[in-house]
C-alpha cells in the first residue's frame, strides 16, 4: 500500500512537471481540442499562446535560447521556411513523422512537418461561367477572362506561395508574365478576403477567383444562410491535372531549437499525425488531413479527388521572397 | 531628488524600446529596402496621405460641430447625445470595418433595404471607418473644452452683438489646444492602424511595414519604415508644439467655474441639431451595433465561458495600465511646467509619446528586443512569463492618449497660478495635489476613460508581449475575423463593446458625483 501511495504520488509529480510550451500561429478551435485529447491521454500540460507567424517568428529569434517555446505551430509553408532560415528550429528524426507526412510536405532536415493540407483551387460561378476555358493557373491570364477574375490581395500568404510554386516548376519570366496576366484580368482590384472573393462572384463582380477550398468548406456549413447560397453557386476546378498538380499550402509544426521539453514535444508532434488528431482538425476546420489513412470531411470530398502538386515544398518556398517582389514589379496591391 | 531629474529618467525608460528601433536598423541587411523603394515607396507614401488628410478633415468636422452643438444648445435628447457620442470610441476600428463590410456587402442591410451596393472597400471606405471610429478623441476633448470655456467671455461675445458662427470661430480658436491635441491622437492612430487598411486593400506606410516583415521576413527594413515613421510624427509634433506655444492661450479661463449656459435654439435649429447628432449616433454606433449584436444572438451557441475570463483579463490588464499611465503622464505634464526649459519639456512630452504613431506591432517588436536582450544577458523570463513586458508595452505605446489629454488641460490654467502658489512657498506637492488636480479633475477621468478604452481594443501588443497562455477578447475577436469568421468574432467584439461602455458610463458617474 506504502508502495503504491509512494509510486502514485512520484507518478503525480512527474505527470505535475510534463509539459510542453506552444507557440500557435493557428487559432481553431479543433487545435483547444487536440491540445485537451494529448492532455487526457499522456498526462503532458499543453499550454500554448497565439499570435501571427511572422511575429513567433520574431520572438523565438529575440528570446534566444531562454525561449521557453518547445513548438511552433503555424500556417503556409513560407513561414517555416523563414523560421529554418533565421535558425529558430531543429530537426527532428521520427519514424511516425517520416512514415506518415509525405515527402513533399516535410522539409528535407526534418525542420518541419506538415499536420493538414489546403488547396488552392479554381472557383466559378457555375451558373453562368464554362469551366472548360480553364485547365491549369496558367490559363488565368487568358484574354477571354478578361475582367472576369477576382483574387485577393498579394500579401496572402497563399498567393505568394501558388506564384512561388510556378516559379519552382516555370521559371522567374513565366512567373512574371502570369503575374502580370492575371492582373490584366482582374474584375477589381485585389482586397478582402477569400470569402469576400466568393461573395463577389455570387454579386456579379466576377466569375472566376481564385481560392482555398476549406472556405467553401466554411462557407457551406456557415451559420449564415446567405453564406450557403454564396458557396451553393461555385464549382470547383482543380488546375494543372494534367502536368504537376494543384497547388497544396500546409499547416506545419515544428520543433524550436530552445526546446526544454524535447521528448514530450515530439510525442505531441507525432499525435497530431495520429489518425485520432487527423479526424478532429479534418472535421472542424475542413482542411485535408496529411495522413492519409484519414479522410476529409464529406464536404470536402465531395469537391472530388485530385493530383497534388508533387514538387517538394522546401523546395518552392525558397522563392518566396522573389514570389513576392514579383508580385510588386508587376503592380499588384 | 529634483524633479527634473525624476522627469528625464521615466522619459528614458520609455524611450529604450522607441530607440531601439535604431539598433535593429543597424545590424541588418537592406537587400530589400531597395526593392521597397523602387516599387512600393511612393505609392505606400499617396496611400497614407490621402488616408491621413481624408480621416483628419472628416473626423474633426463631425468632431467640432457634434460637440460644440452639444455643449451649447438644447434641444431633445442633448443630453442623451452628449454622452452617446462618445460611445463610437468603445468600438475598435478593425471591428467597425468588419461590421461596415458585413453591413455593405451583397444581400446586406443596406442592398436589402434600397436595392443597390455602394463599394465599400476601398480607400474612401477606409476613411469612412476610421473617422466614425476615431472622431470621439476630437470630440471629447473639444466638448469637455468648449464647457470649461470662460462665461466671461462670451458675454464679451455678446456685448459686441456677434453671430453664433462668430462665437463658435472664436470658441474653436480658443478650444485649438484640445481639437489638436485630439487630432494628433487621431492622426497617430490612423498612421498605426493596420486592421482597416489591410482588409480594404489600402496600401499605407504602416502596411508597408507589414509587408516586409511578413510578406519578406525583414525585419530590419520593416524598422527602418518605422524610423521614418516616427521621424516624421516627431517633425509634425514639434510643428504642433511650436505654434502652440507661440499663442498665449492660457488667458481664456480665468473663470472655470463659471461653464457657459446652454442656449435654446429656434424650432428649425432643434430639428437639425438633433437630425445631425442622431445621423452621426446610428452611422457611428447604432448601426454596427446592431449588427454585432444579431450575430451574437445567431453566434450564441458558441458562448464560451472562457470569454468570461478573458474580459477578465482584458478588465484588469487596462484598469492597471490606465492608472499607471496616467499617473505618469500627470508627473511628466507637471513637470514640464515646473521645469520651464521649452527643449526639455519638449523632449519630455513628445518622444515620449512618439510610439502612439508606430503600428503596435512595431512597439511589440522593440519592447521585445529590449526585454529578450534582458532575458538573454542575466538569465530573467520576462519576455515569456510576466505581465510587465505587456504592462509596459501599453506604457509605451499609449502614453501619448493620456499626455494629450492632461496637457490640454493644463493649456486653460494660467501659469500665474503656479507662481503664486509657489511664491506663498507651498511645496510643488502642495501646487499640484491642492490647485491642479482638482482643476483638472475632468482632464483626470478623459484620460483614464482614453487610455483604457484604448487597452481593452488593443491587440497587436496584447498578441506579441502577452505571457503564456493568457488570452484578452480582442485577440479572440482578431483571429475569428483573421479567419474570415466574421460571425464568431460577433460576440467576443459585442464584450469589447460593453466592457467599454461600462468604463465610459461608470467613470462618467464618477467624475458627476464629485462634480
Amino acid at each position: 500500500m506504502k508502495k503504491s501511495i509512494l509510486a502514485l504520488s512520484l507518478l503525480a509529480s512527474f505527470a505535475l512537471a510534463a509539459e510542453i510550451n506552444i507557440y500557435s500561429a493557428r487559432h481553431y478551435d479543433a487545435d483547444t481540442q487536440l491540445y485537451k485529447l494529448f492532455e487526457e491521454k499522456t498526462g503532458i500540460k499543453v499550454n500554448a499562446t497565439q499570435a501571427k507567424g511572422g511575429e513567433l517568428i520574431k520572438k523565438l529569434e529575440v528570446e534566444g535560447d531562454s525561449s521557453i517555446a518547445d513548438l511552433f505551430i503555424t500556417a503556409d509553408a513560407g513561414n517555416f521556411h523563414t523560421a529554418k532560415k533565421k535558425g529558430v528550429l531543429q530537426s527532428v528524426k521520427s519514424q511516425t513523422l517520416e512514415k506518415i507526412v509525405p515527402v513533399q510536405y516535410r522539409d528535407a532536415e526534418g525542420c518541419w512537418f506538415a499536420i493538414s493540407k489546403r488547396a488552392r483551387i479554381i472557383a466559378y460561378d457555375k451558373r453562368n461561367f464554362d469551366p472548360s476555358i480553364i485547365k491549369n493557373y496558367e490559363d488565368l491570364t487568358k484574354p477571354e477572362l478578361k475582367g472576369k477574375l477576382l483574387i485577393r490581395s498579394a500579401t496572402a500568404a497563399y498567393n505568394t506561395s501558388l506564384l512561388a510554386s510556378i516559379i519552382e516548376s516555370q521559371g522567374m519570366d513565366a512567373a512574371s508574365k502570369w503575374a502580370k496576366g492575371t492582373l490584366a484580368n482582374l474584375a477589381r482590384d485585389p482586397k478582402g478576403g477569400d470569402r469576400d472573393q466568393a461573395k463577389a462572384i455570387f454579386a456579379g463582380e466576377g466569375q472566376v477567383a481564385v481560392m482555398n477550398t476549406y472556405y467553401i468548406g466554411l462557407m457551406l456549413n456557415s451559420p449564415k444562410p446567405e453564406d450557403v447560397e454564396v458557396a451553393k453557386i461555385l464549382g470547383v476546378i482543380f488546375p494543372n491535372q494534367d502536368n504537376r498538380g494543384t497547388h497544396v499550402n500546409i499547416s506545419g509544426i515544428a520543433l524550436t531549437k530552445a526546446a526544454k521539453n524535447k521528448e514530450n514535444a515530439i510525442k505531441f508532434m507525432e499525435f497530431i499525425v495520429s489518425p485520432e488528431a487527423q479526424k478532429i482538425l479534418a472535421g472542424i476546420n475542413y482542411e485535408y488531413p496529411v495522413n492519409t489513412a484519414v479522410e476529409p470531411s464529406d464536404t470536402i470530398k465531395a469537391f472530388g479527388k485530385f493530383k497534388e502538386d508533387s514538387t517538394p515544398l522546401y523546395k518552392s518556398v525558397e522563392k518566396i521572397s522573389e514570389a513576392v517582389k514579383i508580385f510588386d514589379m508587376a503592380g499588384w496591391k | 531628488m529634483n524633479i527634473k531629474f525624476w522627469a528625464i529618467t521615466v522619459a528614458l525608460i520609455i524611450l529604450v524600446p522607441i530607440i531601439s528601433i535604431f539598433f535593429e536598423i543597424a545590424f541588418g541587411d537592406y537587400s530589400n529596402l531597395e526593392h521597397f523603394f523602387k516599387y512600393l515607396f511612393l505609392r505606400y507614401i499617396q496611400g497614407t496621405f490621402l488616408v491621413a488628410f481624408g480621416v483628419l478633415a472628416l473626423s474633426a468636422t463631425i468632431a467640432v460641430i457634434s460637440a460644440w452643438i452639444v455643449a451649447n444648445y438644447r434641444f431633445p435628447f442633448a443630453n442623451f447625445f452628449e454622452y452617446a457620442l462618445m460611445l463610437p470610441l468603445a468600438i475598435p476600428a478593425y471591428i467597425f470595418s468588419f461590421c461596415y463590410v458585413g453591413i455593405m456587402e451583397f444581400q446586406g442591410y443596406f442592398h436589402k433595404i434600397f436595392g443597390f451596393r455602394l463599394d465599400f472597400m476601398n480607400i474612401y471606405g477606409a476613411i469612412f471607418v476610421l473617422s466614425l471610429s476615431l472622431y470621439p478623441y476630437i470630440y471629447m476633448f473639444a466638448k469637455t473644452s468648449f464647457k470649461t470655456q470662460s462665461k466671461v467671455l462670451f458675454d464679451v461675445c455678446k456685448i459686441y452683438k456677434l453671430s453664433q458662427f462668430k462665437i463658435f470661430k472664436v470658441a474653436v480658436m480658443l478650444s485649438r489646444p484640445a481639437i489638436i491635441g485630439g487630432a494628433m491622437l487621431v492622426l497617430m492612430e490612423t498612421l498605426s492602424d493596420y486592421g482597416t487598411v489591410a482588409y480594404y486593400g489600402v496600401t499605407t506606410f504602416s502596411a508597408g511595414i507589414f509587408k516586409l516583415w511578413f510578406d519578406l521576413g525583414d525585419s530590419y527594413s520593416a524598422s527602418i519604415l518605422a524610423a521614418m515613421l516616427m521621424v516624421l510624427v516627431f517633425v509634425i509634433m514639434i510643428f504642433e508644439h511650436i505654434n502652440k506655444n507661440s499663442k498665449g492661450y492660457s488667458f481664456n479661463t480665468h473663470n472655470i467655474a463659471k461653464t457657459t449656459a446652454k442656449s435654446e435654439l429656434g424650432n428649425i435649429g432643434k430639428i437639425l441639431a438633433f437630425l445631425w447628432c442622431f445621423v452621426i449616433f446610428c452611422l457611428a454606433f447604432l448601426f454596427p451595433v446592431v449588427w454585432l449584436v444579431y450575430w451574437s444572438i445567431m453566434t450564441i451557441q458558441d458562448f464560451k465561458l472562457e470569454f468570461i475570463t478573458m474580459a477578465g483579463n482584458s478588465l484588469l490588464m487596462a484598469i492597471i495600465s490606465a492608472i499607471l499611465i496616467t499617473f505618469i503622464s500627470f508627473f511628466l505634464v507637471f513637470s514640464t511646467r515646473i521645469i520651464k526649459n521649452n527643449k526639455l519639456n519638449t523632449f519630455l512630452l513628445k518622444t515620449t509619446s512618439l510610439g502612439y504613431a508606430l503600428p503596435g506591432a512595431s512597439i511589440g517588436l522593440c519592447v521585445m528586443i529590449v526585454f529578450g536582450y534582458i532575458d538573454r544577458n542575466f538569465g530573467t523570463q520576462f519576455l515569456s512569463a510576466s505581465f510587465v513586458v505587456l504592462i509596459f508595452g501599453y506604457i509605451v505605446r499609449f502614453l501619448a492618449t493620456s499626455v494629450y489629454a492632461v496637457e490640454s488641460g493644463y493649456a486653460k490654467i494660467p501659469k500665474n497660478i503656479d507662481d503664486a502658489s509657489l511664491l506663498l512657498n507651498k511645496s510643488k506637492f502642495t501646487l499640484f495635489f491642492k490647485v491642479h488636480l482638482p482643476l483638472l479633475r475632468h482632464f483626470f477621468f478623459l484620460s483614464l476613460i482614453v487610455v483604457f478604452i484604448d487597452i481593452v481594443k488593443e491587440l497587436p501588443l496584447s498578441l506579441i508581449l502577452r505571457p503564456l497562455g493568457f488570452e484578452t477578447l480582442s485577440i479572440r475577436a482578431f483571429f475569428y475575423a483573421t479567419d474570415e469568421r466574421l460571425y464568431a468574432a460577433a460576440l467576443p467584439s459585442l464584450l469589447i463593446v460593453l466592457l467599454s461602455l461600462a468604463a465610459v458610463i461608470w467613470l462618467e458617474i464618477i467624475s458627476r458625483k464629485k462634480a
